[in-house]
């Protein structure tokens, strides 16, 4: 099947894009929303740009097992697999390649391609709009509600020393419901490789949307990613960001509310060991009365890993009435273990409800000696707590199977102590 | 309380916007900071050449630092600093009983209250005016035991050896750039040193007061508390209310040696055209206890994070901040506090209000240092807005580098309950009575560390600032 040229107003945002990207410097550790990041770890312009090499799409989480999902759209490297329900089909489900759907259907695309999360948000945002080519896209059409979930997929094979742009469009239409799971992950290789991600969600009046972030990338890899959701009158988003991947990964995810009624539930789960490092930036951006939020990021953290979390509540003049809640906890289970935690409230309204917590702790002595005076022994003991840690967050996950899904993750990552 | 009019007239009241004549004044330097006046005011002092060299030292210091990138750059890229005088000295004499005090400035002083104060309760007084100490006293009992109280001018005078010691050790000139420009400028403040074991068991009270215009008043402060000792210092600060601008850039030092506790209180007042922008921090050694009381009803602009340093085993510091930030005004306040031993434990409350377009700002750093073990830390702000127009932020930062630690952080934010308001009404209050009898409650845990004077004053003040606030 041959894809049709990307229309004009494609490519300007592509040139407009590249024109930004070239202005703009690079962050600097002066910069405040970098100072507390070790910047070694950039270096971006030693990446050559797109993949060279393929994984299957097993590799992708049980990315071959299709009755019990709707579609999958997997960017393997250099090319997608891709397969969507009849049923979905038949319902307008659209869900597969960025820059096919630019092209054939940019009525759906151009309206918020670029807008959710515009160039001007930064260098990296720049660099992905200008430079992206593996790009999935999800469209759900008006009153269309999909029980079963879609697995989108941004990998690679083992290959060294490159670049790669993954960007997400998902698009509901009003009164639209599904489930979203994507996954990020490369076979592991010897050198160093790069991802700058962007994911953009819209959601018109009424839409409700799971979407499921998970970052594991193998060993090598630094991560960006700039994630916005956008949300019309009373529509709902329930999202979580895993991150257990990579060297060293900054992701920047929340919400802009723009309507009464709409209402987000974010929740982060960062789960680091060995050398790893970790920043991750949150918004809940209050535009419109009568809007609810709900944040909890819990980080545990082994070895000498690091974790970075700033969060920012901002409530405009006019969103009264509105409910926000923001929560970082964060548990150290090793000398040399690190958290820093920054949550950030700015409150222009008056007839509000807003509150935050943050926790740093380390593993209570009086739960490990409790559980070892059961018989466990040490390490098992640290892992049941780990686990305990974790599961107010998995429990709040409404898509079957998939709670148990992350818990296999982390007891793969649990057990890995070298 | 009879019309709504009245009551807003009333609000917008400050009661020390009077200023006197500055034609008497024994010395002003012209407008702007140059090398020269540094010198000037060294010389005028008669300085050791070490007090005059860390001044220029600190001078180049604060030309080449870059003003904050964060806070409210904004109103800060508004100061100028060529329009500020850096040195007033409105008399040549400081006076050691109150009749010795030049008439202008005494009046000034007896509209404040202040001696009524001291003949009260106080131990020891000073009084600061512009940018000298024209009066001081301290109680005999105290001085015989070798409690010193003195302004920071006689204390370099008389004790040489311990200002040298410890000055500029907490806070060093390149802290900041307005720590730099109060390295190089500073006059007056108090100097106290309190003998080992020695407890003081009424407060020290210092009082200062900016009278000209563009005025740059830029005290500086340095406790020292031996082992064992204990010492609360309470200040007070306010000035007129002019259309242009004035400074008020403190450095205030604190050290509690082993066991010993301070506790220092501020209730700044400053008309809404100060920018009060000031370093307080303190150090905690062994066993030593700093408690910072800070209440902010007045300035401009308000930038202060108290900070203490643990830097011995079981030491604690506790930071109560409140903050009531009213029309054009930003109070961003906070603490800060710094585990770098073990066993260290600290507490931090913050209660601001914010009404009639005030923004309060919480910004707080907790830091726990590598090896710093079984630290214990617990923050708490609450904020309450009163109307649409005013704002409230918080920005608490923690940097935990050491597994075994506890450190929490919790904020709220809201306006009052209608519950409240409805069940005080039921009661037969008004709407404002019900409302500043909130607002008085939410200011409780602060009123209560307070002296009794204290608090009576600090009661009348916010019902003053709460007046017209609800019709």
């Amino acid at each position: 099947m041959t894809v049709p040229p990307p229309t004009p107003a494609a490519n300007a945002l592509r040139d407009d894009a590249r024109t930004l990207f070239n202005a703009l410097p690079w962050p600097k550790a002066e910069d405040e929303a970098w100072r507390r990041m070790d910047l070694s770890f950039l270096e971006p312009e030693r990446f050559v740009p797109g993949a060279t090499a393929d994984l299957t799409p097993g590799a992708f989480m049980e990315g071959e097992a299709t009755s019990e999902r709707a579609g999958e759209a997997l960017w393997l490297g250099t090319k997608i697999h891709a397969r969507l329900s009849p049923e979905a089909e038949a319902q307008g489900v659209v869900f597969g390649s960025l820059a096919e759907a630019l092209s054939r259907c940019p009525e759906k695309v151009l309206p918020f391609l670029g807008k959710i999360v515009p160039p001007e948000t930064g260098k990296f945002a720049a660099w992905n709009t200008a430079q992206w080519e593996s790009g999935l896209f999800f469209y759900v059409p008006k009153g269309v509600s999909v029980a079963l979930p879609f697995l989108g997929g941004h990998g690679a094979g083992a290959v060294q020393g490159r670049a790669i742009f993954p960007r997400t469009l998902v698009v509901l239409e009003e009164g639209a419901q599904a489930t979203y799971i994507e996954d990020y992950t490369a076979l592991p290789a010897a050198g160093e490789n790069l991802s700058s991600a962007v994911v953009e969600i819209a959601l018109a009046a009424n839409a409700r949307l799971h979407y499921i972030h998970l970052q594991r990338w193998p060993a090598g890899w630094r991560h960006f990613l700039k994630q916005n959701a956008r949300l019309d009158r009373d529509a709902a988003l329930h999202t979580l960001v895993v991150a257990t991947g990579g060297d060293f990964g900054r992701a920047d995810f929340g919400s802009d509310l723009n309507a009464p009624g709409a209402s987000a539930r974010l929740y982060g789960l960062v789960f680091g060991d060995g050398e790893q490092r970790f920043t991750h930036h949150t918004h809940q951006n209050h535009r419109a009365p009568s809007t609810t939020s709900d944040l909890l990021f819990k980080a545990a953290l082994r070895d000498n890993a690091r974790s970075v979390y700033t969060g920012l509540v901002k409530i405009a003049p006019e969103a009264q009435k509105s409910n926000a809640y923001q929560a970082s906890k964060n548990i150290l289970l090793s000398k040399g273990a690190r958290a820093n935690a920054i949550p950030m409230l700015e409150i222009l309204a008056d007839d509000v409800k807003c509150g935050h917590g943050a926790a740093v702790g380390s593993l209570d002595d009086d739960q490990r000696f409790f559980l070892m005076s059961r018989g466990l022994s040490r390490e098992e003991a640290e892992r049941a707590i780990v686990e305990g840690f974790f599961e107010d967050v998995l429990q709040r996950i409404p898509v079957p199977g998939m709670p148990d899904r992350l818990r296999a993750i982390l007891d793969a990552k649990l057990e890995s102590r070298g | 309380m009879s019309s709504k009019t009245d009551l807003q007239e009333l609000g917008k009241d400050y009661q020390y916007g009077f200023h006197d004549s500055t034609e008497n004044y024994t010395f002003q330097s012209g407008r702007g900071l140059t090398r020269d006046i540094v010198e000037r005011i060294s010389e005028m002092k008669k300085e050791p050449v070490w007090m005059r060299e860390f001044r220029l030292a600190s001078l180049d210091i604060f030309n080449k630092k870059p003003m904050p990138t964060w806070g409210d750059t904004k109103a800060l890229g508004d100061i100028q600093f060529d329009n500020i005088h850096y040195y007033m000295k409105p008399t040549d004499k400081q006076g050691r009983t109150w009749d010795e005090v030049p008439e202008g400035i005494k009046k000034t002083f007896d509209r404040l209250g202040i001696p009524e104060a001291e003949r009260k309760f106080l131990a020891g007084v000073t009084a600061q005016y512009e940018s000298e100490v024209v009066y001081h006293s301290i109680r005999q009992d105290l001085e015989k035991l070798g409690v010193l109280f003195l302004g920071m001018d006689d204390g370099l005078k008389q004790h040489p050896d311990i200002v040298k010691k410890y000055f500029g050790t907490i806070i060093p000139p390149a802290d900041n750039k307005f720590a730099a420009l109060n390295s190089a400028v500073w006059s007056g403040g108090s100097f106290i040193y309190v003998p080992k074991g020695v407890n003081v068991p009424i407060p020290l009270q210092a009082y200062f007061r900016i009278n000209s215009e563009n005025m740059g008043q830029f005290e500086r402060t340095l406790i020292i508390a031996d082992e064992g000792s204990f010492v609360h210092y309470i200040e007070g600060c306010t000035a007129p209310t002019y259309s242009s601008d004035s400074l008020h850039s403190a450095v205030v030092e604190l050290i509690a040696l082993p066991g010993a506790k301070i506790r220092y209180t501020t209730i700044q007042n400053w008309s809404k055209n100060v920018y009060n922008l000031v370093t307080k921090r303190a150090v905690a050694h062994a066993n030593a206890t700093v408690e910072w009381i800070d209440g902010n009803l007045g300035s401009k602009l308000t930038m202060k994070y108290p900070a203490v340093y643990l830097v011995g085993e079981h030491a604690r510091g506790e930071i109560l901040s409140v903050a009531f930030s009213g029309k054009d005004q930003h109070q961003d306040a906070g603490a800060k506090i710094v585990h770098a031993a073990s066993h260290t434990t600290s507490v931090v409350t913050s209660k601001s209000i914010s009404k009639d377009g005030g923004r309060a700002s919480y910004r707080g750093l907790i830091k726990v240092h590598k090896g710093a073990e079984g630290c214990k830390s617990n923050v708490r702000c609450d904020a309450l807005i009163l109307d649409d127009a005013s704002r409230s932020d918080t920005y608490p930062t923690m940097e935990v580098d050491e597994e075994n630690t506890s450190v929490d952080h919790e904020a709220s934010v809201s306006k009052i309950g209608e519950e409240q308001l409805f069940y005080l009404q039921s009661r037969g209050l008004s709407e404002a009575e019900a409302t500043l009898m909130i607002v008085n409650g939410f200011f409780e845990p602060f009123v209560k560390e307070l002296p009794m004077e204290y608090a009576v004053e600090l009661n009348r003040l916010i019902e003053l600032e709460m007046e017209g606030s609800v019709g």
